[in-house]
């Protein structure tokens, strides 16, 4: 157990990343296993770390479980994180601060699915502008931070290797983790291999196309050049193949990321500058979508994407709370599709026609420590884009829409986040943020060119006038801390000028066989969103615990239409018992109906459920090693039920069991 | 041995007697040459003298002649010191000799009696294949030069287009007319915004066929597996002589179809034509 404690120390040190909260994270230790999390606006996040410790928890499990964050669901895999109802392009979603585009139009390659828990160190969250740090947004930001080698003192090998097993898809997830340091090196090698078939809602109804094959590497090597540098060098590679969709008309043929980076931290020992990080990487997606699995389909089609994004950042830590940044990225993204007549030649197009963004920007960030526990955090960030449509294929295809799209589009965004946090006596903790955000059009929102959404049935092309997105916002955050009882409460109102929104082109025709016509985008008055998140932590006994939240968001536009997509009242629960190395939890989930829906996006009614799972873990030691054994069931009661933001009306796993056995060592 | 002396020979001969006719087409290359379309190349068809007029013509294509609309250059000159004849009035009338019947096709001759880039331009519009047996040019020509006049007859090749680029239907709406429809336009189609270009004629008679100019025309691209159109296509509107000019569109690579519905004074004609594009 002292080598676990060690491992973890050695982990945690790595995890204070521009910690804005002033609360002593330090506790948090009790609650981890191998794995340090730390949510970083909120980094005593009780719920993210609560469910963390469940060794029967997925990614996505935890994600869905965080403040603020919901899914949406278009197959088994790769479910995309949203910020309560911001979507892919309102946030920035990272993986150890680079940024990756999908090369999918359709969205099936949200940046979390390269991330394996076996990978994953820490998940930050930061919502509305308050995530600008990184890149200009008004969601918010996620970013995953992959595992690093760490140094300590015993070269022994320390690694686990796990393997688990779920019922409803006969799914296994087989998953290892090496680490070693040798002298100034050390390393990281981990990997998971996942394979699951289709899958069964309640009721035992069989969900065609939901299976799905995938692999994933991550390597990582760590030179310590000296006692205040170290140069560190990252792989991240994941291959997917014949990835169900059954939300959608296609499913995924093969799709692979390669990501790379290297990067180089100082820590100063100056009297004005404290430590720097320059990172420079590459990575390039690509992701192969066709309907060769579905006999249904009127005729064979491909459409493969591509994305290549090269960068770096350079975070420059002064002393006295200043904190600077430097980014760049440039991105090359391309779409098509080819489908494959029987007897006539093949037709062609680029649904994304090819083209380049570029992206410099720049951050500062400064906190000042007042008096009476109150800290004031200001940070702002300039972005310069260019954009343009580089391929003739491409720029000539939108000439039937009379559009010129190769001309280069530029933008000045600027984001400016404003925070007042106080300690009150009594464990009272107080933070009032304003923030001001921009986020431009995203490629698809551009130059999309018939891009076909299966929730509306519409295809879209893009707008390539489209103003940038700009969020004015206001948020409290409040927590309170009993002897027993951690209560916290978000509360938060934005509104968004030059809201993007979709409108019907009439008098246009589709081209997707069964769309119902073509849409495209534009900036409507404004839109607002405002809601509330809600948790609480109760340590009934020294073995019991049962921590809770809610989240609910109302969003409409200017003139009072729901927006889509938005995720109803939500409510979860765990009751948790752990006596020595035994840990029982009962989970319970309820979503209210949401019937605040937006029709015209295609958004339908869900109907309220509750959920019900019950997961038991046992730790075993064998000498200095232990064995972990979990054992889950989760919709005890076969509920047929799915979430609002789940696409295509497709009804999620029914009764599920689950075993898990790591070792680890 | 002895046959390699022979092909020495015999290639020894045809290089002197192309050599010969090389002296001739000194005289037959109408001077200053401008190729009157810009992307394409001239390919001569042949020659033939014009008995009466003094006059040898050399016939030229832009392409091999087909089924459709083909443009014919016909170059001119005396006979007898081979100098360019630039005045004159020239026309073609095309005729398809069936052996028990005959029958013309559609046809723009010019009306200048001036030639300022060396060729006389007509075009043909063939309604149908044959071979050299079927479909002859009469070369009618009036030598503004002596004021003689002369006819010759040329035999041509003209082969099916493929895809169809005419297509002939009968109208009942409008008296049971007989309607030709000539695709001129797009000639390289590519995706995206595309001239659109067609001729429409009536047969007036065997060998009279008379240019529509007060139809309507309206066109709906469509890709037939697909189903779908294209937006923003402009339909043909009557310019001169039985053109109509438009633009369509094709929003991606594919076979497509281009239905030609067309009207006249509000009244449906005929909406069952259309001509095949691959892009």
């Amino acid at each position: 157990m002292k080598i676990i404690t060690v491992i973890l120390l050695s982990f945690l040190t790595q995890c204070f990343w521009a910690q804005t909260n002033p609360k002593d994270t330090a506790k948090k230790i009790t609650q981890l296993s191998e794995v340090c999390i730390s949510d970083d606006t909120h980094p005593d996040n009780a719920s993210f770390n609560f469910y963390k410790g469940s060794k029967l928890a997925n990614t996505e499990d935890i994600l869905s479980r965080m403040e603020g964050v919901s899914l949406i669901k278009r197959g088994a895999y790769g479910l995309e994180p949203i910020l309560r109802n911001y979507g892919s392009g309102q946030t920035n979603i990272t993986i150890d601060g680079m940024r990756i585009y999908g090369a999918c139009t359709d969205k099936m390659d949200p940046v979390s699915i390269y991330v394996e828990p076996v990978n994953l160190q820490s998940i930050q969250v930061a919502h509305g502008a308050a995530g600008a740090l990184n890149g200009s947004t008004i969601g918010g930001q996620i970013n995953f931070n992959l595992k690093e080698p760490s140094y300590n003192c015993n070269k022994k090998i320390h690694g686990q290797v796990g393997q688990s097993y779920s019922t409803i898809n006969k799914g296994s997830n087989t998953n290892f983790a090496l680490q070693q340091t040798l002298h100034k090196f050390s390393y990281r090698v981990s990997g998971a291999l996942r394979d699951a078939g289709n899958y069964k809602s309640g009721d035992n109804i069989q969900i065609k196309n939901s299976g799905f094959h995938k692999s994933n590497l991550s390597a990582a090597l760590s030179y310590k050049i000296d006692s205040l540098q170290t140069l560190k060098i990252n792989y991240l590679g994941d291959w997917g193949k014949f990835i169900g969709y059954p939300a959608l008309p296609m499913d995924v043929g093969s799709a692979s990321a390669q990501i790379y980076s290297m990067s180089h931290h100082t820590i100063f020992k100056n009297k004005k500058l404290e430590s720097n990080e320059l990172k420079v990487y590459y990575n390039h997606i690509v992701h192969q979508m066709d309907d060769t699995q579905r006999p249904e389909a009127p005729m064979h089609m491909d459409m493969p994407g591509w994305s290549t994004t090269f960068g770096f950042y350079d975070n420059l830590s002064i002393k006295k709370g200043i904190k600077l940044r430097v980014d760049y990225h440039h991105v090359n993204t391309r779409a098509d599709m080819i489908m494959y007549p029987s007897g006539e030649p093949l037709m062609y197009l680029q649904t994304l026609p090819e083209n380049n963004l570029s992206n410099i920007g720049f951050s500062l960030q400064k906190l000042f420590t007042l008096k009476h526990k109150q800290q004031i955090n200001l940070n702002g960030r300039i972005d310069l884009f260019n954009q343009s449509a580089i391929s003739s294929a491409g720029i000539n295809q939108w000439k039937v829409f009379n559009t010129d799209i190769s001309t280069s589009k530029q933008d000045f965004l600027k984001n400016l986040n404003l925070n007042y946090s106080k300690l009150f006596t009594g464990h009272l903790f107080l933070q009032l943020t304003f923030g001001y955000g921009e986020r431009i059009a995203t490629s698809n929102e551009r130059y999309g060119y018939y891009l076909y959404n299966r929730q509306d049935q519409f295809d879209y092309i893009g707008n390539i006038s489209l103003k940038p997105e700009r969020s004015y916002q206001t948020e409290l955050r409040i927590k309170k801390e009993f002897k027993k009882v951690e209560v916290s409460m978000n509360l938060f109102y934005h509104l968004t000028k030059d809201y993007i929104y979709s409108y019907k082109l009439d008098g246009y025709g589709q081209m997707t066989i069964g769309a119902f016509g073509l849409k495209t985008y534009k900036n409507i008055d404004y839109a607002l969103s405002t809601g509330a998140e809600f948790t609480t932590k109760f340590n009934v006994t020294e073995r019991l615990t049962h921590i809770s939240s809610i989240k609910y968001v109302y969003a409409e536009t200017h003139n009072g239409k729901p927006l889509p997509l938005v995720p109803p009242f939500k409510l979860q629960q765990a009751l948790r018992f752990k006596i020595q190395l035994t840990q029982i939890q009962l989970e319970h989930d309820y979503a209210y109906a949401q019937n605040r829906i937006n029709i015209d996006y295609g958004d339908r009614q869900t109907p309220s459920f509750h959920l019900f799972n019950l997961r038991i873990a046992q730790n075993i030691r064998i000498k200095s090693s232990i064995l972990q054994l979990g054992i889950a069931c989760e919709n005890i009661f076969d509920q047929n039920y799915r979430e609002h933001l789940d696409i295509g009306n497709i009804p999620r796993f029914g009764r599920n069991f689950l075993m898990n056995a790591s070792l680890l060592f | 041995m002895k046959l390699s002396y022979k092909i020495i020979a015999l290639s020894a001969a045809t290089v002197l007697t192309f050599s010969c006719k090389k002296k001739e087409t000194k005289i037959e290359t109408p001077t200053p040459i401008e190729t009157p379309v810009e992307t394409t190349t001239m390919n001569k068809l042949g020659e033939v003298y014009i008995q009466g007029a003094n006059a040898k013509a050399f016939i030229y294509t832009t392409s091999t002649l087909q089924t459709g609309y083909n443009e014919i250059y016909v170059a001119l000159f005396d006979s007898t010191d081979g100098s360019s004849l630039s005045t004159g009035h020239f026309d073609i009338l095309p005729i398809m000799d069936m052996g028990t019947m005959q029958h013309s096709s559609p046809v723009e001759n010019t009306e200048d009696t001036v030639v300022t880039n060396g060729y006389f331009k007509t075009a043909v519009i063939f309604s149908m294949a044959g071979t050299a047996s079927q479909w002859f040019l009469n070369l009618n020509f009036h030598n503004h030069k002596n004021q003689k006049f002369g006819a010759a007859k040329f035999g041509v090749n003209v082969a099916a287009s493929s895809p169809s680029k005419f297509k002939s239907t009968v109208v009942a709406a409008d008296n049971n007319a007989s309607i030709f429809i000539t695709l001129l336009n797009p000639l390289k189609p590519e995706v995206g915004i595309n001239d659109f270009e067609i001729v429409l004629h009536k047969k007036n008679s065997m060998m009279e066929f008379l240019p529509i100019d007060d139809y309507t025309v309206e066109i709906e691209p469509t890709m037939p597996s697909m189903g779908h159109g294209s937006p923003n296509n402009v339909n043909p509107v009557i310019t001169e002589k039985g053109h109509y000019k438009g633009k369509v569109n094709f929003t991606m690579s594919g076979l497509w179809q281009i239905k030609i519905k067309l009207s006249k004074n509000g009244t449906a004609l005929s909406d069952t034509q259309y001509f095949e594009i691959t892009i």
